[in-house]
């Protein structure tokens, strides 16, 4: 008799694929949480594929709300009831170990076998701690009984994906590779339909359109990592930059609840909850593109589609998205400056949005180009580089070494200054003289329509259509046209506009004026610092 | 004999209801939420207010019988920012939580869809205006109030149920008044048509069951057909619902409970429905009576009503207040409290002032406006957003400019009135400058060496004792100092040349409030630049008490009040209240995150006052709080542009609720920096918080 627990749609995917190729003759039972089993069109369907099932409260999953003795008991009661012994049963495969389940198996020193959280989560345990570390009592324990990277000493193997781990991963010894969607292909379809139906009635999804993309929704609003307001202009501007002209066909997380229709009127929208991995069943014919802001999904479908676009977490988490038209206007500048012989160097920049920027039709000129990623400023300072520049530091010695640093270069090196966190880096009151050599370079942002006419506006209207800057340093000066490119985003609702300054005049001693009078003020808190 | 019968009716009412301070709201909440008993059971509502009289009038308690009730006298709200009173979880997991049931249903007035008054039946004003219909005693306000009420009377009679529709109102209405039904049926429909927008929260929450295909049904106790509203529905962007369920469509309602079972009939008693709505009796007992789960979504006029401003004019006041209610209370965003602070008590004031611009622009031919730094940023980015019909230009000028170039030649006392004597301090126990600082904000470090001969050093402190030494020492110096300052007038007549260019008619624009700037500012261009220039001086508010020529001609001319322009405010608030602080608060919302002009330095370069850096976050909230509130004003007035004729008694009356109660302020506001006198410390860098003012003048 062996036991499978699973708390998710995906694991529950998972144990059945697996049940089914290595087990199907066993006597089997099913722990799952009551959420999942509320998504199924019909629970009772799980039967095709298990001889008992046993449902349990998924809320019993935040260890913060019972703790202990309750905790436990509550297991105790269902298995009493259920007269099942766990210490009795053959093998117990866990996924979703991290939970209320796989800590009571774990404290229980019962021995059993541990599914990854997603494809390529062994190698990653830092993910998972990062989204349970809200729920402290359990993420600790999590830690302390090794559930999140598979070292808890009672795991008899572990089954993850090889394919999709870090670039250093050595499988341990009781490692075993299961691919979901190699061994979802391998099934008969007569049981791989019984699989789909399980999920979803959805026999299969046509696509009326060329040149498609699919989009794996995330529920960052849900999770409360951005604001509603946010994930509308995350996924409008990702749509606007790298998908423009594309067919989209959204699969959406089963919490995230974005009405993705009504933004993008043209897109087709599969809302139905069930497994991202079952998608390469359902198309008669595949999109081209499979995408991505940074769910883990991708890594499981990669594979079926021809090309792949995906970012990572901090595209969300540090609001990076904010400064898509940054990284646009950089590369835009250096695609129009031609410097053929020149290196493109990043630092401190996300260099996954700077790589998908390029990646894109629109920079073929850059196709020449290496993007290296550098992190010690005495990397940098070879001849012919064009550095693309970010630092979220306003410490005053930081911005004297970027100074110093500047100084050294040589005449033929462009330093491009994203200045994201306009903490103005490459400002110091020492190395003022430095400005000289700084050029910037306007994002001017054109509304395309009033917004919404019949309530209020609901987004944060300043920091979407406010002027960016970025600023451009160099020994020997760069000629730049007054008007770089005009760019429109349709469904971000603006036009964008790349500029250079010509007319300096009052504005410019108006802001001398200004910046002298500041100064004046923090020269007044340095010396009273050094004076105490 | 009925309009006889009538006038003693309501002079009873009067008497026994409204005249009585805590009387009248309590028993109009009770009626409010007893509808039908106050229809099938007159008499229980008759006790209520036999008790009510009994307790206020008789034993005259200060306390409240049944209900909470406002003070005698509104006040802001003093905790901070109102968004955050209600708490309202944010949409989606309201919306999340709804996904649940088979079949949701909304209610549509205040929870769907908000009007922009105060009080829903307030709209009748426009309505009215509309037809037409004034110069009466017999407004068209409450002859249609009257004409509902009388509907139902007929209809109840006729048909056992009070449910109306539109026509049986301008029915009855018809018979006392000239106004075709078929007109006023039309007119209100169009007015409701172009005045209802969606509640931002509820339109979000409808659109993410929508996307999740729920089951939606719409249920409204409303006079207006089920056509009508699908109508307004549609254009307040909400579609794609399954059935709407009106009142006067079926001749039952949610108050009574019966539309309920309607309900259940048509959609079936099996299904798990929940509905949502802003009255506690009506949305949320009785659905709950018929089985039905409900959700109640608090009103924001209730919730907001108590603390407006209880000052302004009926219709502007209530348009006001309704946009306000309706923005705080929805719950789709909460607001940093200074970004309310310039959203609730100064947008009103800076649209109504730019509007007023834009008329004097037209009627005096004015071909340039001059905004005057640094209150007329502010003024010139709301001018340039709705009314830009005329040239204009942001310019830098102030008090201390006034002084260096107009005023020591022309007046040497007031000179040192203003930058020394009003600097001079009682004693050492507060803060004090010393004669370095003093020199170097006024620019005349070089008169330092010659401090020695009158017993001065550059640490003598600016104090009441070394006064006659101080004060001799700038006499003395009277000639140099002007013509120190003479040498830097030429950049500023460069400065005006640039901005006024070829115009012939221009006018200065600044906050007030002695007009001495602008005044100031008018002599130098007649006197360096072009005497034949026409110059007008307007600004917010005025209050020097002198009834000049300026004033008189219109050439100075104030927005709010002015010594022959509702007078009464700066005799009886502005300049009586709050110490000497109504200014300053006034002030606070224009104030630019860029530090004071100080006039040119001796190579043109321009000399700015001490920047106040730690205020410049909360100036901008402020400001952001200002150009929010008049977008959404100016975008709910299109269909009545005179609702942006705002008096200047409506637009002072947020500000003069505002500091009402000065803790409003003080908790607010004492952290932040207002410079009361010309020039700042500069040698501390230094620049007085309304905190240390407080502590001076209220210790």
């Amino acid at each position: 008799m062996i036991l499978y627990h699973a708390m998710s749609s995906y694991q529950l995917l998972e144990v059945i694929v697996h049940k089914c190729l290595f087990n199907n003759k066993k006597f089997s039972i099913l722990c799952i949480s009551l959420d999942v089993v509320r998504r199924l069109k019909n629970y009772l369907d799980l039967k095709n594929f298990f001889d008992v099932l046993v449902l349990y409260d998924n809320g019993i999953g935040n260890y913060s709300i019972l703790q202990g003795r309750d905790f436990q008991s509550y297991f105790d009661g269902i298995f009493q009831e259920a007269d099942i012994d766990l210490k009795n049963l053959e093998e117990i495969y866990l996924a979703c170990a991290h939970h209320s389940f796989g800590i009571y198996v774990a404290e229980k020193n019962i021995p059993f076998i541990y599914f990854e959280d997603g494809a390529g989560a062994i190698s990653r345990p830092e993910v998972l701690h990062r989204i349970e570390s809200k729920f402290k009592k359990k993420d600790e324990l999590c830690l302390e009984l090794g559930l999140y990277d598979g070292s808890n000493p009672n795991i008899k193997k572990c089954i993850c994906n090889f394919n999709y781990q870090k670039k250093n991963f050595t499988p341990k010894k009781n490692y075993e590779h299961f691919d979901l969607y190699d061994e979802l292909s391998k099934l008969e379809s007569v049981d791989r339909d019984l699989i789909i139906k399980l999920f979803t009635n959805i026999e299969y999804i046509t696509i009326d359109k060329k040149d498609s993309v699919l989009i794996l929704t995330e529920h960052f609003a849900n999770l409360r990592v951005i604001t509603w307001e946010e994930q509308i202009f995350l996924y409008q501007l990702y749509v606007d930059y790298f998908l423009q002209n594309k067919k989209l066909i959204f699969k959406t997380h089963p919490d995230d609840l974005m009405y993705y229709k009504k933004i993008f009127p043209e897109s087709q929208i599969i809302n139905q909850k069930f497994p991202a991995e079952l998608l390469p069943f359902l198309f008669k014919k595949k999109p081209d593109i499979v995408s991505t802001i940074s769910s883990t999904a991708i890594y499981g479908l990669s594979q079926c589609f021809d090309k792949f676009l995906v970012f990572d977490y901090n595209f969300t988490k540090n609001k990076e998205f904010y400064h898509l038209h940054k990284y646009y206007a950089a590369l835009k500048i250096i695609s129009f400056m031609k410097k053929d012989k020149y290196n493109i160097i990043s630092y401190g920049v996300d260099s996954v949005i700077l790589n998908n920027f390029r990646s894109l039709e629109e920079f073929k000129n850059l196709e020449n180009y290496k993007i290296a990623e550098k992190k010690n400023l005495d990397d940098l300072k070879s001849d012919k580089n064009i550095i693309i520049f970010d630092s979220s530091s306003d410490d005053i010695n930081d911005s004297r070494k970027i100074c110093e640093f500047l100084l050294t270069l040589s005449d033929n090196t462009i330093v491009i200054f994203l200045n994201t966190d306009h903490k103005f880096c490459f400002y110091n009151y020492e190395y003022k003289r430095i400005w000289k050599n700084i050029i910037p370079v306007c994002i001017r942002k054109q509304r395309l329509s009033k917004g919404d006419w019949n309530t209020f506006e609901t987004v944060d209207e300043d920091r979407k259509f406010f002027d960016e800057y970025i600023y451009f340093f160099s020994k020997r000066g760069i000629k730049m046209e007054n008007h770089i490119e005009k760019r429109t985003l349709p469904y971000s609702g603006m036009d964008i506009e790349i500029i250079t300054f010509e007319d300096k005049d009052l504005q410019i001693k108006r802001l001398e004026g200004i910046l002298a009078a500041t100064e004046k003020r923090l020269l007044y808190y340095i010396h009273k610092e050094e004076n105490k | 004999m009925y309009y006889l019968l009538k006038r003693y009716k309501d002079k009873l009412y009067y008497y026994m209801v409204d005249k009585n301070w805590g009387v009248g709201p309590e028993y109009h909440r009770y009626v409010d939420s007893h509808q039908e008993e106050h229809r099938n059971k007159r008499w229980k509502s008759w006790w209520i207010l036999v008790r009510l009289n009994w307790h206020y009038r008789i034993l005259r308690k200060k306390t409240a019988l049944m209900y909470k009730i406002e003070s005698k006298s509104r006040l802001p709200y003093m905790h901070g920012a109102e968004s955050h009173i209600l708490n309202h979880i944010e949409a989606h997991y309201f919306a999340r939580d709804l996904l649940t049931y088979d079949v949701v249903s909304f209610d549509v007035f205040d929870t769907l869809i908000f009007r922009p008054f105060s009080a829903p039946q307030d709209l009748f004003y426009i309505v009215g205006e509309r037809l037409n219909f004034n110069g009466f005693n017999n407004t068209f306000y409450s002859l249609r109030r009257n004409a509902e009420n009388v509907a139902r009377d007929v209809v109840e009679k006729k048909r056992g149920c009070r449910e109306i529709n539109i026509y049986d109102i301008y029915e009855q209405l018809s018979r006392y008044t000239n106004i075709n039904v078929e007109i006023g049926v039309k007119t209100e429909i169009q007015v409701e048509e172009e005045y209802c927008f969606a509640n931002p929260y509820m339109l979000r929450v409808f659109n993410i069951l929508r996307e999740q295909g729920k089951r939606i049904i719409i249920t409204s106790d409303m006079y207006l057909p089920a056509t009508n509203i699908e109508k307004i529905l549609k254009k307040c962007g909400y579609d794609g619902y399954d059935k709407i369920f009106v009142s006067c469509d079926y001749g039952v309602s949610k108050a009574r409970g019966d539309l309920y079972k309607v309900i259940l009939n048509e959609i079936g008693k099996d299904k798990k429905i929940i509905h949502i709505g802003d009255n506690r009796i009506s949305d949320i007992k009785k659905s709950q009576e018929y089985g039905i789960e409900s959700k109640w979504y608090p009103n924001v006029n209730h919730m907001g009503n108590k603390y407006r401003a209880d000052n302004m004019s009926k219709v502007i006041g209530s348009f006001y207040a309704g946009l306000i209610n309706a923005y705080l209370y929805n719950g789709i965003k909460r607001f940093d409290f200074y970004y309310e602070y310039g959203f609730v008590y100064a947008g009103l004031y800076i649209l109504g002032m730019c509007k007023w611009i834009h008329d004097k622009v037209n009627a005096d031919k004015v071909d340039k406006i001059i905004f005057l730094s640094r209150d007329g940023a502010l003024y010139s980015k709301v001018y340039n957003r709705y009314y830009k019909n005329v040239d204009n230009k942001y310019c830098y000028w102030s008090r201390m400019a006034n002084m260096k170039y107009v005023v020591v030649k022309r007046n040497y006392k007031e000179f040192i009135d203003r930058f020394v004597i009003y600097r001079i301090n009682d004693s050492h126990e507060f803060n004090y400058i010393t004669m370095e600082s003093l020199l170097e904000s006024l620019e005349l470090r070089f008169l330092i060496k010659k401090l020695p001969k009158y017993d001065l050093t550059i640490n003598t402190p600016v104090l009441k004792e070394n006064k006659e030494k101080i004060i001799k020492f700038f006499l003395d110096h009277k000639n140099v100092i002007e013509k120190n300052y003479d040498s830097e007038k030429n950049y500023i007549i460069s400065l005006y040349k640039k901005c006024i260019g070829t115009s012939k008619s221009i006018a200065l624009v600044d906050v007030g409030w002695s007009g001495h700037n602008l005044l100031g500012l008018k002599y130098f261009i007649h006197n360096e630049i072009d005497p034949n220039i026409v110059i007008k001086c307007w600004m917010a508010c005025e209050k020097s008490a002198i009834n000049n020529k300026d004033l008189l001609c219109k050439n100075l001319d104030a927005y709010i009040f002015s010594s022959i322009n509702n007078k009464d405010f700066p005799d009886k608030f502005h300049n009586k209240r709050n110490s000497k602080f109504n200014t300053p608060f006034f002030e606070i919302v224009t104030q630019e995150s860029t530090p004071s002009f100080c006039g040119y330095g001796k190579n043109g370069e321009m000399k700015f006052d001490i920047p106040i850096v730690e205020d410049y976050s909360i100036n901008r909230m402020m400001e952001k709080g200002v150009l929010d509130f008049c977008d959404i004003y100016y975008k709910f007035s299109s269909h009545d542009i005179y609702l942006r004729n705002i008096p200047g008694r409506d637009a002072y009356g947020p500000f003069s609720f505002a500091v009402r109660n000065i803790n409003f302020i003080k908790n607010n506001f004492s952290n932040i920096h207002i410079s009361f006198n010309i020039g700042s410390d500069n040698r501390q860098q230094k620049v007085e918080s309304f905190k240390e003012q407080f502590k001076l003048d209220w210790k």
